[in-house]
């Protein structure tokens, strides 16, 4: 019973950031049709951000990670604007090979700044773990689950409640609609693209107090953030959050019931059983004809 | 009356082909002129870049007596030239009230039509009935209507609509119809692109006629219905007894 607890506890708070990882991936693919390999190294920026930062105390945390996530927006945004924007126009393997380029140079240059492998700052945050219902989980993990959560409700509000979600939903439904009513389709690009990139830091800061980083997470944190969207169904941001719960749960059960390296591939095989049994992903809209 | 539109040497290129040859072309302010050609003529291609869609190049590219040569497509729908697709491109999981809320632009432009919410629905009922239904679940006069009332809402000092009675029932044509009749008598510069000539040129005061991207006649309306132009078939128009059946 405890067992079953321990999963669920730990899975579901690990399966908030994936959640909150897919949804940063999610959002850049369904506004502009980009897929970005790069995505996982995005969460490294805050990983690393917060490594280099090493907060001694709550406020410095805090205002650390305000600081990391705003420089990887504006790197996002940098990134959009330099290297996405020419391979907008162009088949899609232009945008694979450009991401996952990208997503090497940042690894060696993690590899370069960074050589000590797999360190972790000290716990920021200003509690200590807790017992809940017989099952002992970490401040870090705790903290991260729940911020993740209130993120991605957050997000939801930017996306359906404001006026810039408004201008991302139009280019996502159809962009030749959005430019037909004078929308600036590349600033709403570049602006999503930021964003994408700042809430993959920010789940790379909530991770780095109890994840030990090194430069080949980010392409682990790649395919999870792939699995979390492909597996959700790409057209719900309800089936991102739901993905990435099972996603966290299905690792829980892996690293507890199976030796360690086989708990990566029960994600994977988790994935397989999905694509074949649901290929359209386990949540969709509603199916309304296009044009 | 000044002009709403003027093009000098006017090409459009679509991918390497050079689909629009060098046309020339006048919109006369406050009227309704059409653009009739048959299918395949360049008229779409035509309107996909005077918007900035597609690469163009010309002497002269005039809005109400701007140079808007080089502009982007955004920045030409704020100077007041609305376009109303032919595939209506509509944001299909917004409600009918949502595809009409998009638009609200920051511009503090005072000409142009101003049509509220409201007139929008008198000008449409079958839109208001319909406001909190997905714009992906509209029937296609439906979807004409509302393409039209998003290019309404924009404020347009010209509208270029694009078939607005493509692939509908005549009695929706009909209505539809009507309603660009009406909004024509606000003084509104129309440019009608039509392949249902008989109607257009029913409805305009000037026409252009396109062929294989070239204008090929420019006279009034009235003119062009009895001339040899259509007589000929030249636009895909077959005259009456004429018609051939296959074998």
């Amino acid at each position: 019973m405890s067992t079953l607890t321990q999963i669920l506890m730990t899975g579901v708070l690990q399966g908030l950031i994936y959640a909150l990882i897919g949804l940063g991936l999610y959002l850049i693919f369904s506004v502009m049709r980009v897929v970005n390999f790069a995505h996982g190294f995005f969460v490294l920026i805050g990983m690393y951000g917060l490594l280099w930062v090493a907060p001694t105390s709550f406020g410095a945390y805090v205002a650390g990670t305000l600081v990391v996530v705003a420089l990887a927006g504006v790197f996002g945004y940098v990134v959009e604007r330099t290297l996405i924007e020419a391979t907008l126009q162009k088949p899609g393997h232009a945008q694979l090979v450009i991401t996952i380029s990208l997503g090497l140079a940042m690894q060696y240059a993690f590899q370069i700044a960074f050589p000590e492998p797999y360190q972790k700052i000290a716990n920021p945050w200003p509690f200590d773990a807790i017992q809940v219902l017989g099952v002992t989980v970490g401040s870090g993990r705790l903290a991260a689950g729940v911020v993740s959560l209130v993120l991605a409700l957050a997000v939801s509000w930017l996306v359906y409640r404001t006026r810039f979600g408004a201008l991302m939903r139009a280019c996502s439904q159809s962009l030749e609609g959005a430019v037909h009513v004078g929308i600036n389709y590349t600033r709403v690009y570049r602006a999503t693209f930021a964003l994408g990139a700042a809430i993959a830091a920010i789940a790379g800061a909530l991770l780095i107090p109890f994840q030990p980083v090194s430069p080949h997470l980010g392409l682990d944190l790649t395919i999870k953030a792939f699995i979390v969207v492909v597996v959700g169904g790409s057209e719900s941001m309800w089936g991102v959050l739901s993905a990435g719960i099972l996603l966290g749960i299905a690792e829980a059960a892996g690293s507890i019931l199976v030796s360690g390296s086989l708990a990566t591939s029960a994600i994977y095989l988790l994935f397989l059983a999905v694509i074949l049994v649901r290929p359209q992903g386990l949540v969709l809209r509603r199916k309304v004809s296009t044009s | 009356m000044d002009t709403a539109l003027l093009v000098e040497q006017f090409s459009v290129w679509r991918g390497r082909s050079e689909i629009v040859r060098s046309i020339d072309l006048t919109i006369p302010g406050g009227s309704l002129v059409a653009l009739v050609g048959s299918n395949g003529a360049g008229k779409t291609t035509f309107i996909e870049g005077v918007l900035g869609i597609l690469p163009t190049r010309a002497t002269r590219f005039e809005l109400f007596g701007e140079d808007v040569r080089g502009r982007k497509p955004w920045d030409l729908v704020n100077s007041g030239l609305v376009v109303v697709p032919q595939e209506r491109r509509l944001f299909p999981a917004m409600t009918v009230a949502e595809n009409l809320d998009i638009v609200q632009t920051k511009t503090t432009r005072s000409d142009g039509v101003t049509y509220t919410r409201d007139e929008l629905y008198d000008l449409f009922p079958r839109l208001r009935e319909r406001a909190t239904n997905f714009a992906g679940t509209l029937s296609g006069g439906e979807r004409s209507m509302l393409a039209m009332a998003r290019g309404l809402a924009l404020r347009p000092r010209l509208l270029i609509l694009d078939e607005p009675s493509l692939g509908l029932a005549p009695v929706v044509i009909d209505s539809i119809m009507a309603t660009i009749r009406e909004v024509s008598q606000t003084g509104l510069s129309i440019l009608l692109v039509e392949q249902n000539v008989h109607q257009a040129l029913s409805m305009s005061s000037w026409a252009h006629v396109l062929d294989a991207g070239a204008v090929v006649a420019s006279e009034s309306s009235d003119d062009l219905r009895g001339s040899q132009l259509l007589e000929s078939g030249y636009l895909g128009v077959v005259p009456a007894g004429e018609e051939k059946g296959i074998g």
